[in-house]
């Protein structure tokens, strides 16, 4: 919170200055004394209190839990919990911003008393995602509005616009081409493997004694691990990515966390493990684990503004790779399932996931399309885009292109059975 | 107190307050008022307050202009932060209205970015080889429109005349125009089908 | 971080504040005035202004063919009306204040009724500057009554205060966000504080003269220098405060 004191109610002091300078000047009492008026203006300025920031805020939404288009009324209610008049509140709500204001206003001016509220409402339309309203900006001024104060009045307020994935399972989505388990056969493993006639040197515990006593035949019984395949969650969010297909819908980055989020929930469903590399500004890698405590840092990571930040970053300096990396997916989770969530507005993560695919690696594309035919050059675009889906599926690549005014588990399903 | 606007401000008011009371007293016994006395001509007095005040109220005015903004450095929260749509770069050259010259890198570019649409959408209708789509490219057979196919041809750009290198900067927009609605026109052929 | 975010997609000035900042400030110019050639184009600019007025109005309520029609009617006669005033045969110094005031009116309208949306603030001090210099300059030249020019300068402090109020709204909430009340508190304040300065000032002005002594004159033009230097606000870095 900070205070300021404006400069305003000089004006009134140079009219008070400029009166009595030019009324001694010309020797006119009467303007003398016409500077009274200012003079008084301008110690009302110095008189107020200074407004103190004793205000709570209550938000509430219509829906929130709205599916995706839906429009959401969202009331604002703000009280002065002090004892003091607030004579001039302006608030500006802190709307998330991947949802726009499409009736009323998020803003509201008002004076109050002790304990007293004002409520005001606007209408926002859903998109796919999860939501977090941001603390309200609030500026007070005292009755002469020669004090500001500035401050951030904070309610926790979540909408959560969810597509969930129920029925499509995690062998469809992310191990199409391959199994769900990893099958290590070094003999020391739980489940059973096989069965072979004794050699010296085989430990005894290997040896089937059941069979020994009822057959009287030395065997030797051999086991193998199987662990559950791995699905590292690949997200594309290089500065490219930020784009829309209109303004008023949020960009293929944010659609991109929206389906992490929804596949990281349907993978610690299944207990299976899951990892996490963000390629955008920042890297960063999470190796696939299991267990609420990993899944929970990975949804965080997902939620880390300066990791994905909603906002577009600047535009990379010319001559800077833009490319998604493919070493470190190649040589670190080499054997997990990558799921490539990206808006396949360039060729590098069509080469990525191409290149991973001819290394025998289980790869799939997860698209939000997020190209306009608005144009001609936007249309073009799209063809791109089309053809990069063709490309990977070419390529034994899964595909799944998600339209986001659909339900994300449709596209799944769509995409799992093509 | 401690502030120092506050010390000057009280200190002002202080003199002020002085001033206005031996002020007073002197107007309202004029014996005081007789043993005063004002080494100068009358009106000197009131120049020398014209001018001071006239300074003071040239210093305070570009602080009434230059107000302290209590806005800061947040975008708006009634839109969605504005991001381009795909193609915003192409869009400039394709569905510009007014004639445009473009350098001769860029327009490189475009024509590149182009010929590998065309290649790749040809791949997808067609289900060939990369290969026998760069073949139909170089014969112009996968479209009826002639521009389109003579501009991305896989061909020298120019022989290097004046003239000519005059034209192919005059109409290349329109020609990438033609190209790009010639290769949409062949992917809607496909979804059709 | 705080502080409001940048301008809202509709920033016009708060309506009732702006109301009230037209209505001083053409009552200033009013009461400034001391030749009926002077009251007369003012009183067909306010007209012309309040069609100005009205027609902003319609044009936000979807009446927009309508409402410009209106608006560029209104600024017609209002500008026809100040420049009529030429033919008027006044001498030149009440002429020039007729058209300061006339001229700073329509600044202060247009800014706080804005037709194009920026430059709302500047209009509105120029505006007010205007005005102020021609009821001053009235009292000065033509020797208007001291309870006219009094209640003119104080309503010129009024409709500063108040269009400022309008403007600031409007830059921070919009037009469309519900300010009444925040409208009403400031503007019944400032009334307050406009009143007691004419009381104050006329007061001030009945009490008589004692002496003349030039000693006292000059200690009093110090009180009053020393007294507007302490009532100065000087622009400082915000203090955080918890």
């Amino acid at each position: 919170m900070t205070a300021r004191r404006t400069t305003r109610w000089n004006s009134a002091l140079i009219a008070a200055l400029l009166t009595s300078g030019i009324g001694a000047l010309v020797a006119d009492p009467t303007l003398l004394l016409l500077s009274i008026p200012p003079v008084v203006f301008a110690v009302y300025s110095h008189v107020p209190a200074s407004p103190a920031t004793t205000l709570e805020l209550e938000r509430s939404c219509t829906e929130p839990a709205p599916s995706h288009g839906q429009a959401v009324e969202v009331t604002v209610t703000l009280k002065n919990a002090g004892d003091r008049t607030l004579p001039n509140v302006c608030l500006v709500d802190g709307v998330p911003p991947m949802l726009s204001v499409t009736d009323g206003s998020a803003r509201h001016a008002a004076a109050l008393g002790p304990g007293d509220k004002t409520t005001f409402s606007y209408t926002v339309t859903a998109k796919h995602g999860t939501h977090r309203f941001r603390p309200a900006a609030v500026v007070l001024e005292d009755i002469s509005g020669s004090v500001a104060v500035e401050t951030n009045v904070e309610t926790e307020t979540e909408l959560a616009c969810r597509s969930p994935v129920r029925t499509a399972t995690l062998e469809q989505i992310a191990h199409r081409y391959a199994g769900s388990t990893i099958t290590v056969d070094n003999g020391h493993g739980t489940v059973f493997s096989t069965v072979r006639s004794y050699q010296p040197g085989d430990p005894q515990r290997t040896i089937d004694w059941n069979r020994y006593a009822r057959d009287r035949e030395l065997t030797t019984i051999s086991f193998r691990d199987e662990r559950s395949r791995a699905t590292l969650l690949c997200l594309d969010a290089r500065e490219v990515c930020y784009r829309s297909d209109s303004s008023d819908e949020p960009h293929a980055v944010f659609y991109a966390c929206t389906v992490a989020r929804e596949l990281l929930d349907t993978i610690a469903t299944a207990n299976g493990p899951v990892g996490l590399a963000v390629f955008g500004t920042k890297q960063r890698y999470i190796t696939p684990n299991t267990g609420a405590h990993h899944v929970e840092t990975i949804r965080q990571t997902l939620n880390d503004p300066k990791l994905l930040p909603l906002e577009p970053p600047n535009r990379t300096r010319p001559g800077d790779t833009d490319e998604l990396p493919i070493r470190p997916l190649r040589t670190r989770f080499g054997e997990a399932s990558i799921l490539l969530i990206s808006p396949l507005l360039d060729d590098s993560p069509l080469e990525t996931a191409r290149t991973l695919r001819t290394d025998g690696q289980p790869v799939t594309v997860i698209s939000p399309a997020v190209t306009a035919t608005r144009s001609l050059g936007t249309a073009v675009a799209g063809l791109r885009r089309d053809n990069r889906l063709g490309a990977l599926r070419r390529s034994n690549v899964t595909v799944i292109d998600w339209d986001p005014e659909t339900a994300l588990e449709t596209a799944i399903r769509a995409g799992a059975n093509r | 107190m401690s502030n120092p606007r506050s010390i000057i401000r009280w200190i002002s008011a202080a003199g002020g307050i002085l001033s206005l009371c031996a002020g007073l007293a002197v107007l309202v016994a004029p014996p005081i008022g007789g043993a005063l006395h004002w080494p100068w001509d009358d009106e000197i007095l009131l120049v020398a307050f014209f001018v001071v005040v006239f300074v003071i109220a040239g210093l305070l005015l570009p602080f009434v202009l230059l107000d302290d903004s209590d806005r800061a450095d947040r975008t708006p929260p009634e839109p969605i932060p504005s991001t381009p749509p795909p193609g915003r770069g192409l869009e400039h050259v394709l569905d510009r209205r007014w004639l445009l010259s473009l350098p001769p890198a860029r327009r490189h570019r475009v024509r590149g970015g182009l010929r590998r649409t065309t290649i790749r959408t040809i791949v997808r209708t067609e289900g060939c080889a990369t290969e026998t789509a760069r073949d139909h490219l170089a014969d112009g057979t996968w479209t009826d429109d002639p521009v389109a196919a003579a501009f991305v041809r896989p061909e020298p750009e120019s022989d290097g005349s004046l003239l000519r290198s005059l034209r192919e900067r005059l109409y290349f927009t329109r020609r990438a125009r033609r190209t790009a609605r010639a290769v949409l026109m062949l992917a809607a052929e496909d979804a059709r089908r | 971080m705080s502080g409001l975010p940048d301008k809202p997609t509709d920033p016009t000035p708060a309506s009732a504040s702006a109301g009230v900042a037209f209505v001083a400030v053409f009552g200033a110019c009013i009461a400034g005035s001391t030749d009926p050639r002077q009251t007369a184009p003012l009183l067909l600019e306010a007209i012309g202004l309040t069609l100005l007025i009205g027609g902003g109005l319609l044009r936000r309520r979807r009446y927009r063919l309508v409402g410009s029609a209106v608006t560029g009617f209104g600024f017609i006669v209002a500008t026809v009306a100040l420049g009529a005033s030429v033919t008027l045969s006044l001498p030149l110094s009440p002429l020039l204040i007729l058209l300061a005031s006339g001229s700073g009116t329509l600044l202060v309208t247009l800014g706080v009724f804005p037709v194009y949306g920026r430059f709302a603030r500047s209009f509105t001090t120029a505006g007010v500057a205007l005005v102020f210099a021609g009821v001053t300059a009235t009292a000065l030249i033509d020797g208007a009554p001291l309870w006219r020019s009094t209640v003119a300068v104080t309503m010129v402090l009024l409709s500063w205060d108040t269009a400022e109020r309008a403007v600031t709204l409007g830059e921070r909430v919009g037009g469309a966000a519900e300010t009444r009340s925040v409208e009403l508190a400031g503007a019944m304040a400032s009334s307050g504080v406009a009143l007691i300065a004419i009381i104050l000032t006329i007061a001030v002005s009945r009490i008589p003269a004692i002496g003349s002594s030039i000693g006292g004159l000059a200690l009093l033009l110090v009180a009053t220098t020393t007294f507007l230097l302490a009532l100065a606000h000087f622009p400082q870095m915000p203090t955080p405060r918890q």
